[in-house]
C-alpha cells in the first residue's frame, strides 16, 4: 500500500469512527442547550408555530416578568380512556362564537392569577381550584378570589396527593365539601395534614354545584367553554413543552415526561388554538399560559383528553336537577306469554345539597295490552340519596313474539321539567319452550379426591332463562339459590371415606329441569 | 495511530457502542444511593433511575459528566400510562452510564425546572463512583 493510500484509508477511517462517536454521543447526550438546540430544530423542520427558549425567570427583571404576559413514547396512551363512555357529556347548547378569552370579557377577567404548584405532583389541584375560581370571579362579576388548593391535597378525599390526583374526584369534593380561602391553608407545596387547616374550615367554605365532562372533541371543548366558563382539561407532557415561551404549542420533539391537569380559558379559530392557563407559575411560557392547536387534541399531547366544566357557584341556594333512574336488570328478558318479570327501578335525587328532599312520581310506558304495578310509584327522597321500588311487568297472554320495550320514567312532582327515563327489552317467545338449562360442575372436577373443605360450584344456561338452582350431595339437598350460578363451601371433616356424588340442578322460567352430576373421592 | 489501531478501534466502538454482551455487570442506584458509593469494573454499567415530577414541571439533568471515566450509554423516562383521569403522577428517568476508566469519581444530578436553570435546583442526587 502506497502511503498516499494509507493516508487516505487512514484518514477516512479516522473520520469514520468521530463520525460514529459524534453520532452515538448526538443521539444519546442531552444537555440542556442541546436539548433546546434539538427543539428549536425540530420547530423549524415541522413548522411548529411556537418558539423556544432557555432564558431562566431568575434572569428576568421583575418588570420584564410583568411585561411577558404559561425515552418512551406514548401514542397509544389513550386509546381505551378515549373510547370509554363519558360522564354526563355536556349538551351542545349553542354555536359558540370565534374567539373567547375569559381573562377578557367585556373589559372585565374571569380568572385568577397565575399560581406554582412547585415540586409538587398537585396540577390536578390547581386545576380545578383554579376552575372553582373562575365559576366565583362569574358570579360575582370578576370579584378575585383565591381558594385553598391544599385542602385538596392534605385532607381525605380530596383527590390525591403530590405524587398525582383525580381531577373528578377533586370536583366532587369542591361540589360537596367545598374550598376555604388560601389564607386557611397556605401552599406548602408537601402533602402536609389536613389538621394544619384553620380550624372549623368547613363551615365556611366555596362549594360547584355540580360538574359535567365533556367529550373529547375542539367543537365540544369550546362549546364547555363558552356555555360553562374556564374548563378543567388534561393532557400528555412531552420534553419540548418545558421549552415552551410564546405561540401556539404542538408537540415537536421529546420522550413522554408526564399526564399534566390544566385549565383552558378560551380559544381562538383564527389560530386554531386554545388558550391555557398552566400552574408553572409566571415565569414559564406566556406570563404562565400557553396557547395550543386544535389539533393536539387528537395529537400527540392528547389535549382534553379528560374535559370537565363546572356548572356554577353553589351560593348556598337550592339548584334543582334531573334525576337519574336505573333499571334491574337491564338485560333482555326472554319470557312467554303472560309471563311476569319482576324488576327494580332506583331512583337518585341530583339536586344540591341546600335543597329539600323531592317527591318522584313513577309511571311506566307499556306496550298495549300489558300491565304494570309498582311496589311504590313515589319515592321521596333526600338530595345526593337514592331509592328503589320494584315493578311487576306482565305481557298478555295473547302476545306475539317479538321484541317489546318497557319505559320508566321519575318525575319531580312539584316541578316536572326535572325528569328522567330509562328503558329496558322484554323478548317474548310464543313457542313454548322445552329445551332443559344446560348445567356445568365447575368446582371440583369429575373423579378428584376432595381436602378437608372443597368449593363446590356450579352455573346453569337457558334459552329462556334460569329461574332457580340446587345443589345435592350424595342425594340431600344443600342449597338452593334463584340464580344461574350457586356456590357452596363442603365441610368434609365428618363425611365417609370414599366415593361421593354432587349433583346441580337448574330450572327456567318454562319449568323445564336441566341436571349434572360428578364423582368426586375422599 | 497505526491502521490495525484505527480499524480495531472501529470494531469495537461499532461492537460495544451499539450493543453489550448479556453478561456486562450493570449495578442499578436509585435515589437511596444519594452519597453512597458503588463500585464497577472497567466497562461495566451503571442504571440510575430517578423519579420526576415533569407535570410540575420538573426534570433531573446530569451535573458535569465526567467524561473521561464515563461514557452516557442512553436516557430515556419511563412512566406508568395514567388510569382514568389520574394527573400528576411522577414518572422515571434512566440513565445508562458504561464505566470507560480505572478510578474515583462521581455522578451528578440536580433537579430543577429547565426554563429556571440549575441554581433554582430542589434537589440533588450524587453517587461516589469506585471504577475498578
Amino acid at each position: 500500500m502506497s502511503r498516499t493510500r494509507e493516508k487516505i484509508l487512514k484518514s477516512s477511517i479516522s473520520s469514520i469512527v468521530v463520525v460514529f462517536a459524534l453520532l452515538l454521543t448526538s443521539a444519546l447526550v442531552y444537555a440542556d442547550s442541546a436539548e433546546l438546540e434539538q427543539v428549536r430544530q425540530a420547530i423549524k423542520a415541522r413548522g411548529g408555530r411556537w418558539h423556544a427558549d432557555e432564558t431562566s425567570v431568575s434572569n428576568l427583571s421583575l418588570q420584564e416578568k410583568k411585561m411577558r404576559l404559561g425515552g418512551r413514547e406514548y401514542e397509544d396512551l389513550s386509546a381505551d380512556y378515549l373510547s370509554s363512555p363519558q360522564l354526563a357529556p355536556i349538551p351542545i347548547v349553542t354555536a359558540a362564537p370565534p374567539t373567547l378569552d375569559w381573562r377578557n370579557v367585556g373589559g372585565v377577567s374571569y380568572v385568577s392569577p397565575v399560581k406554582n404548584q412547585g415540586s409538587c405532583g398537585s396540577c390536578w389541584a390547581f386545576a380545578v381550584t383554579a376552575a372553582a375560581e373562575s365559576q366565583m370571579m362569574i358570579a360575582t362579576s370578576g370579584l378575585p378570589i383565591d381558594l385553598a388548593e391544599q385542602i385538596l391535597v392534605s385532607c381525605p378525599g380530596g383527590g390525591g396527593t403530590c405524587s398525582g390526583g383525580s381531577s373528578s374526584t377533586a370536583s366532587t369534593y369542591i361540589r360537596d365539601v367545598g374550598l376555604p380561602l388560601e389564607s386557611c391553608f397556605i401552599y406548602t407545596a408537601t402533602n402536609n395534614s389536613c389538621s394544619n387547616a384553620c380550624l372549623n374550615w368547613q363551615d365556611n367554605t366555596y362549594r360547584i354545584i355540580g360538574w359535567h365532562s365533556a367529550r373529547t372533541a375542539v367543537d365540544d371543548i369550546k362549546n364547555a367553554l363558552y356555555a360553562y366558563g374556564p374548563v378543567i382539561a388534561t393532557m400528555y407532557v412531552y420534553n419540548d413543552f418545558f421549552s415552551y415561551r410564546s405561540g401556539v404549542y404542538s408537540y415537536m420533539t421529546g420522550s413522554y415526561v408526564g399526564a399534566h391537569a390544566v385549565l383552558a380559558v378560551g380559544y381562538d379559530d383564527t389560530l386554531q388554538a386554545f388558550i391555557v392557563k398552566n400552574s408553572w407559575g409566571s415565569g414559564w411560557g406566556e406570563a404562565g399560559y400557553f396557547m395550543i392547536a386544535y389539533s393536539e387534541v387528537t395529537g400527540t399531547s392528547r389535549f382534553g383528553y379528560s374535559t370537565l366544566a363546572y356548572d356554577g357557584y353553589n351560593d348556598g341556594s337550592c339548584v334543582q336537577a334531573n334525576p337519574t333512574v336505573t333499571f334491574s336488570p337491564s338485560a333482555t328478558q326472554s319470557v312467554t306469554p303472560g309471563t311476569a318479570i319482576t324488576y327494580t327501578a332506583s331512583v337518585t335525587n341530583k339536586d344540591s345539597s341546600a335543597c329539600s328532599a323531592s317527591t318522584f312520581n313513577l309511571s311506566a310506558a307499556l306496550p298495549s295490552g300489558w300491565t304494570a304495578s309498582f311496589g311504590s310509584s313515589s319515592l321521596t327522597i333526600n338530595p345526593g340519596a337514592s331509592a328503589s321500588t320494584t315493578l311487576l311487568v306482565t305481557s298478555p297472554t295473547t302476545a306475539a313474539g317479538g321484541s317489546y320495550t318497557i319505559t320508566v320514567k321519575a318525575t319531580e312532582s312539584t316541578a316536572p321539567t326535572f325528569t328522567a327515563s330509562v328503558s329496558v327489552t322484554v323478548a317474548i317467545q310464543t313457542t313454548p319452550d322445552t329445551i332443559p338449562p344446560v348445567v356445568s360442575i365447575l368446582s371440583p372436577t369429575n373423579g378428584s379426591t376432595v381436602g378437608k373443605k372443597a368449593n363446590l360450584q356450579a352455573k346453569a344456561s337457558d334459552n329462556v332463562g334460569i329461574s332457580k338452582m340446587e345443589l345435592y350431595i350424595d342425594g340431600v339437598l344443600i342449597l338452593v339459590k334463584n340464580s344461574s350460578n350457586i356456590t357452596s363451601s363442603w365441610n368434609t371433616a365428618n363425611v365417609s371415606k370414599g366415593q361421593h356424588v354432587i349433583k346441580a340442578k337448574a330450572y327456567d322460567r318454562a319449568g323445564n329441569v336441566g341436571e349434572n352430576s360428578i364423582t368426586v373421592y375422599k | 495511530m497505526s491502521l490495525k489501531a484505527l480499524v480495531l478501534s472501529l470494531v469495537l466502538s461499532l461492537v460495544f457502542g451499539i450493543s453489550h454482551s448479556s453478561a456486562t455487570e450493570t449495578v442499578i442506584v436509585n435515589k437511596a444511593f444519594n452519597s453512597r458509593e458503588i463500585k464497577v469494573r472497567v466497562g461495566g454499567l451503571i442504571r440510575v433511575d430517578l423519579e420526576q415530577l415533569g407535570a410540575a414541571g420538573y426534570a433531573w439533568a446530569i451535573k458535569d459528566l465526567d467524561k473521561e471515566h464515563f461514557e452516557m450509554v442512553s436516557v430515556q423516562t419511563e412512566g406508568a400510562p395514567p388510569a382514568g383521569d389520574v394527573t400528576g403522577a411522577p414518572v422515571v428517568k434512566t440513565w445508562l452510564f458504561r464505566a470507560t476508566k480505572k478510578g474515583a469519581t462521581e455522578l451528578r444530578f440536580l433537579y430543577y425546572r429547565p426554563w429556571e436553570g440549575e441554581k433554582n435546583a430542589v434537589d440533588s442526587f450524587i453517587l461516589k463512583v469506585r471504577i475498578l
